[in-house]
């Protein structure tokens, strides 16, 4: 019997047919009881229109990866090169007044390279840390899935602990750490992909996609967006980021909803093998609660859900075995188009 | 309540108890159905045994608690603990058929809530709180049944099945009023505290002046130290009645203030007599009025009896037919020559019968007559003994020789006896009438003013006349006058201004549970209805009614339960479902995964003309349902606005 | 999990009981016209009648989420786990959950606090090898006093899967592939002899993977070695001859738990069906379920 190679499908695969759905979920749930609670919807607003701006016809996912950021989850942006997705990470970064670092993964990069090393210095006559480029408040980490799953893991666990450690001590790292890793879409060759339990780390998967034609002509007629990039001022600092971080947490989520976001993740378990992990509940939630708080408001609606309900879902329900031939983002809006609201 | 069951009875239903508790642990239980059966027939035979009997109200009691204490060694189930309860609730009835008594009423009705507090508790399970908490669900529950309680005891008809059984026992050998007065027959009650009645007096408010004789039952036979009444009294001849044309003459009526009205509530004592104040002119229904002014109930009385009688303290016969007279002044052969000769020497002296009474009240007042109650023993012949001798006496010694005294002197002469005095309780407002308040008395006839009330124990102990007899012997104790009865502390307590007033108390609620509860009867019942205007057209009816009503009732109860059941969120939800289904019949219709923001403003733009209603509703029902706070008030400006959404749009 | 509008309340076995007690004082107070008698008969009816609604309330609010039920073999337990949710403020007492049919098992709840959860598992037996569904499941209770009953059905959409019975004399059949001169089962998967590679499968040891391959810019393989790669079997439906389907199904199934207890790679092929050969618990799972779905 001959062996079928293309029988292991590789989990997260994105199936480049997708197609919007035709259902209008509407993702701007605003104006409805527009009442700024905690007043930092200005802030957020003066923030997500400055990134905009450098960002031309990318709203939603700008909204997103804000959003991401306020929920204090890691963003992973799945697209080609050359869409924007240095910028987007550079220009969030500036906006607030971040240390930010770039770090490019390759094959051979080791976990040392990007956590750090302890190096004997002669001089002391001691080991001395040297922080690696992981150190810093956004970190972006271009083709993360070009890497070995050694250095994989060691971000990844990094990002879940937010601290390192090595030879028995642990370091810190800075408040806030946000990580936008990139990701080529998997078809190309020489690839590690993210396996499902390391994707469940990043609260987000969204993708830019190339500008509608309006929008890219303003870009091509506009500066140049380096120099952009190093007009950006900070929106607010790094104290009030960390104030409406917590503020996120404060959104109230009624049980109606909890019902609701319940009945999501139920719906997930019984129609796919792997269903929506409670730690995908509560990004879910997480998520929802800082969209909510960007529109204005003090409580979370389904549609706060629905809104980041595909950037949250797609990658965690991407990788079902049984039905293989969709891709996550379209059982993610399957999801959203048949659990009723109750 | 067990008095009247064999002692063995309740006693075998404690130790079933105990052996539950040491057998349940162990898993131990009564399995074989032999064994029961042999167990059962056994109880059945110590039944038989100890009542002779296995008929009646005491060995069907025993017989259930038997049964009972069986069931608690057998039982296992939820089922039997439930049968056990309801077998409990029965045994709770059987509790009434011994005794009506207001203790023990509160002390069957306290069992009842309590076996409610034991099924919560069983249908509790191991929910935490063992005890307070099924307490205070039980209390829930009885307040919430207390109206309903209300309203059925007022207004379920009262059916008469017509199989009558009588359960009550006779009762009449715990009441010791006698119907025949020897020596010592009223001095044996003097310590019995059992309530005999209660009076209350309608017109006033306060006690009326003056003695208290309750006139019980007029004795024409004499036969020395000893007295009895009629076994069968004659009724006075309607024609001769008080009032009636050519009768006696008419006693001073209410109408100008004379007469005495009381309301009396008779505990049962399974005899014939019934009582009222000196002395009653009319008998109340049921009862006639005897010769000699007494009242004398037809049917036995064996459960509380409330009646209405009016009596007048200056009631007059102008003349003595001759049988009466010859009734009245008949005596015993056993007469001695030494009290032919004392009563001689008085009407010797003057030949008035005033002068005659007086002389022989005199006679007991300074001849060293005592009065006690343990004057020791009499015979019926021993009135010499009595009057010469030992010269101790108690109401009954003194009240028999002077009657005896008088006929044999020629004035007529009878014994009452009935109670004197009683408590006059301030918070109830009536007199309680103990058994111990049993007295006697005599009545003479004076030409002049007819049958004459002569008490003779007054004349030997002066100031028990205005007095119940408790307070009287106090005093008397206090003044060193009698011995004491009982030790210090326990007269110190009863003499305690709180003692008192907590009896006193307990008194007043006791009566209001006779009269009030005890007293509500199917008559009564028929009465209120009647006065109410439902005016009873057969129980076929009245049953067809009250199931109609009933039914009605239960489906609005139900109707509304559903309602209520339904929680707020549910009501919330409901109304939007409500107000989608009138978008979707304009012409938007919301997805089921749709969310309320969204589909506000899709529906606006569907709907310009309705979108601002549409915007208010969804913005109302996202506050009510994702707002961490929401106000009732907005609830129901929710369902307002919802149905105002329909009326609109229909237009 | 859908639930019914109406929740019914009927009386109880022990409700004749109470009737029996009811006729019983109702005679004793008539016949007698005692009103004290009949004061018991009226607080036992109000307090019943009251109860009623205490006990319609006591499911009010009370709802029930189903887990997804773990698939089970034939012949033993499938176990179902329910969460009853209590989402008013006030506890409930003595609830009964059940599935509804007869013979089927049911648990009781003693109290749920309010706005908490409790987690039950029902256990019945799987008869039938297929797709089942759950069916209605029923919430009652008799709280507080035990003579009516309120019952609350949850229809459940959700189906549980029986895989057959495993059951069978047969031996393994081994792969074609397979030397003659076979190794002792205790060394598969641990051979030598480098056979080649093959595409990397998430979850596998990172020991096998030929980074060598990866620098050179391939996907990511894994090595393959001698004894492993021979060693794989092939369950076939119509490869050998029992005469009950039922019973063919249940060999598979046995063949299927034993190659996977051995970690040696399995493929199944039934009529209609194919699946290559693999291992692994979502392997496992998916040739029992074709076997379980099986026509």
């Amino acid at each position: 019997m001959d062996r079928v190679c293309g029988w292991f499908s590789p989990p997260g695969i994105t199936d480049p047919g997708y197609n919007l759905s035709i259902f209008p979920i509407c993702l701007f749930a605003k104006g409805v009881v527009p009442t700024d609670h905690f007043g930092v919807t200005e802030h957020v607003d003066a923030f997500t229109k400055q990134i905009c701006e450098v960002i031309v016809g990318k709203n939603q996912a700008v909204k997103l990866a804000v959003a991401c950021l306020l929920a204090r989850g890691h963003l992973l942006i799945e697209d080609i090169p050359g869409v924007g997705k240095t910028t987007l990470s550079q220009a969030l970064a500036r906006s607030l007044a971040l240390a930010f670092q770039r770090i490019q993964f390759t094959s051979d990069l080791l976990p040392a390279d990007i956590l750090g090393n302890s190096i004997f210095d002669q001089g002391e006559q001691r080991f001395v840390f040297h922080s690696g480029p992981l150190f810093s408040q956004v970190v972006l980490i271009d083709e993360v899935n070009r890497a070995t799953a050694k250095t994989q893991s060691a971000l990844l666990e990094a990002m879940e602990e937010h601290h390192i450690s090595i030879d028995g001590v642990t370091y810190e790292l800075p408040e806030p750490f946000f990580v936008i890793a990139t990701q080529n879409p998997q078809h190309q060759v020489g690839t590690f992909p993210l396996p499902e339990s390391q994707l469940d780390r990043f609260l987000m998967r969204i993708e830019l996609g190339v500008p509608d034609r309006a929008s890219e002509r303003a870009m091509l007629l506009g500066m140049d967006r380096r120099e952009m990039l190093k007009e950006l001022k900070p929106v607010f600092s790094i104290r009030t980021l960390l104030e409406i971080q917590d503020n996120v947490r404060k959104v109230h989520a009624s049980s109606a909803l909890l019902d609701y976001l319940q009945d999501l993740l139920d719906a997930s378990r019984q129609r796919h093998s792997t269903g929506l992990s409670p730690r995908a509940g509560l990004a879910l939630l997480h998520a929802s609660e800082a969209w909510a708080l960007m529109n204005g408001r003090d409580m979370v609606l389904p549609e706060d859900i629905q809104a980041v309900g595909i950037a949250v879902m797609a990658h965690r329900l991407g990788h079902d075995i049984e039905q293989s031939g969709q891709s996550g983002r379209t059982l993610a809006d399957n999801l959203l188009h048949s659990v009723p609201v109750p | 309540m067990f008095g009247s069951l064999a002692t063995w009875v309740p006693c075998l239903f404690l130790l079933a108890l105990a052996m539950k508790f040491w057998m349940e642990p162990k898993g131990y239980r009564l399995r074989f159905a032999t064994l029961k059966l042999i167990l059962a027939a056994v109880a059945l035979a110590g039944i038989f045994f100890s009542y002779g009997s296995l008929k009646g109200v005491a060995p069907g009691v025993s017989l259930l608690v038997v049964l009972m204490s069986l069931k608690i060694l057998e039982a296992h189930t939820a089922r039997e603990f439930q049968v056990m309860v309801m077998m409990a609730w029965v045994l709770c009835l059987c509790g009434f058929f011994l005794s009506q008594d207001f203790a023990i009423a509160l002390c069957l009705l306290a069992a009842f809530a309590l076996l409610l507090v034991a099924l919560i508790q069983f249908h509790r399970g191991s929910s935490p709180g063992s005890f307070w908490s099924p307490l205070s669900a039980t209390c829930k529950l009885l307040a919430q049944a207390a109206p309903l309680v209300v309203l059925l005891f007022l207004l379920f008809p009262r059916i008469n099945t017509g199989f009558r059984f009588e359960i009550l026992d006779a009762r009449s050998a715990t009441s010791g009023f006698p119907g025949r007065l020897s020596p010592g027959s009223i001095a044996s009650l003097a310590n019995s505290s059992d309530i005999a009645f209660r009076a209350e007096f309608p017109d006033s408010r306060t006690r009326p002046p003056g003695a208290m004789y309750w006139r019980g039952i007029v004795m024409w036979h004499c036969e020395g130290m000893e007295w009895r009444g009629p076994y069968a009294p004659t009724p006075i001849p309607h024609s001769s009645r008080l009032g009636a044309p050519g009768g006696r003459a008419l006693p001073a009526q209410s109408s100008n203030g004379k007469a005495i009205r009381q309301r009396i509530t008779l505990a049962p004592h399974g005899a014939h007599w019934m009582f009222a104040l000196d002395r009653p002119f009319e008998a109340p229904p049921g009862a006639t009025l005897a010769n000699g002014n007494y009242l004398w109930s037809v049917p036995p009385i064996r459960k509380v009896r409330r009646y209405q009688v009016s009596s007048s303290p200056e009631i007059t016969e102008k003349e003595l037919q001759p049988h009466e007279r010859q009734a009245a002044l008949k005596l015993p052969a056993s007469i001695s020559p030494a009290v032919r000769d004392l009563a001689q020497s008085w009407t010797a002296q003057n030949s008035n019968p005033r002068a005659t009474v007086n002389n022989a009240l005199q006679f007991f007042r300074t001849n060293g007559f005592r009065y006690s109650l343990s004057p020791g023993e009499y015979k019926k012949n021993d009135l010499d003994e009595f009057l010469f001798h030992r010269r101790v006496g108690f109401c009954e010694h003194y009240a028999a020789s002077f009657a005896t005294l008088m006929r044999v002197a020629g004035i007529p002469a009878r014994v009452v006896v009935g109670y004197l005095g009683g408590e006059y309780n301030d918070l109830g407002r009536f007199f309680l009438v103990r058994q111990a308040d049993t007295h006697a008395w005599c009545e003479v006839w004076l030409p002049d003013s007819g049958w004459t009330r002569v008490d003779p124990t007054s004349a030997v102990a002066p100031g028990r006349a205005s007095l119940d007899l408790n307070s009287f012997l106090e005093r008397r104790t206090a003044s060193g006058e009698m011995e004491t009865r009982r030790s210090a502390f326990v007269t110190e307590l009863t003499r305690s201004a709180i003692f008192t007033n907590v009896r006193l108390a307990w008194e007043a609620v006791s009566y209001e549970w006779d009269t009030r509860l005890l007293g509500f009867d199917a008559d009564v019942q028929e009465a209120l209805l009647a006065s109410a205007g439902i005016a009873n057209r057969g129980s076929f009816f009245l049953i067809t009614e009250i199931l109609v009503v009933a039914a009605a009732l239960l489906v609005i109860y139900a109707g509304w339960m559903q309602l209520r059941t339904r929680s707020r969120s549910d009501r919330v939800k409901a109304l939007y479902e409500r107000f989608c289904r009138k978008a979707a019949h304009l012409g938007a219709r919301r997805d089921a995964w749709e969310g309320p923001s969204d589909f506000s403003r899709r529906a606006a733009q569907l709907l310009p003309k309705e979108s601002e209603r549409i915007r208010q509703i969804s913005n109302t029902y996202i506050a009510l349902r994702y707002s961490p706070k929401s106000a009732t008030i907005i609830l129901d400006r929710f369902a307002k606005e919802v149905s105002a959404f329909a009326a609109h749009s229909r237009r | 999990m859908k639930e019914r509008k109406f929740s019914f309340v009927y009386p109880t076995a022990s409700f004749a009981g109470l009737l029996f007690v009811l006729a019983v004082m109702w005679y004793a107070a008539s016949s007698q016209n005692s009103p004290a008698v009949y004061l018991l008969l009226f607080a036992l009816i109000a307090v019943f009648l009251v109860s009623i609604p205490h006990t319609l309330i006591n499911l009010a609010d009370v709802t029930i989420v189903l887990e997804s039920v773990k698939p089970a073999f034939a012949g033993q337990e499938v176990s179902l786990s329910v969460e009853v949710m209590n989402r008013s403020r006030a506890t409930r007492h003595g609830i009964n959950l059940a599935l509804a049919g007869s013979g089927r098992e049911r648990k009781r709840i003693d109290h749920i606090p309010g706005g908490k959860a409790a987690r039950v598992t029902l256990r019945f037996p799987a008869r039938q090898r297929g797709e089942h569904k759950i069916g209605t499941l029923c919430l009652t209770s008799a709280y507080p006093l035990g003579f009516v009953r309120v019952l609350k059905k949850f229809a459940a959409s959700q189906t549980y899967l029986v895989y057959p019975k495993p059951a069978g004399d047969l031996q393994l059949p081994l792969g074609r592939a397979r030397a003659p001169h076979s190794r002792p089962q205790a060394d598969i998967g641990e051979g030598d002899d480098f056979a080649g590679v093959r595409p990397y499968v998430t979850g596998e040891s990172q020991r096998h993977i030929d980074w060598k391959a990866v620098a050179r810019g391939q996907p990511l393989m894994t090595k393959q070695f001698a004894a492993e790669a021979e060693d794989f079997v092939r369950l076939d439906f119509s490869a050998f001859h029992l005469a009950d389907v039922e019973d063919r199904l249940s060999q598979l199934a046995l063949w299927v738990i034993e190659a996977e207890r051995t970690r040696r790679p399995y493929g199944l092929r039934l009529p209609g069906t194919e699946i290559l050969p693999a291992v692994g618990q979502s392997h496992f799972q998916q040739c029992l379920r074709a076997l379980s779905l099986f026509q």
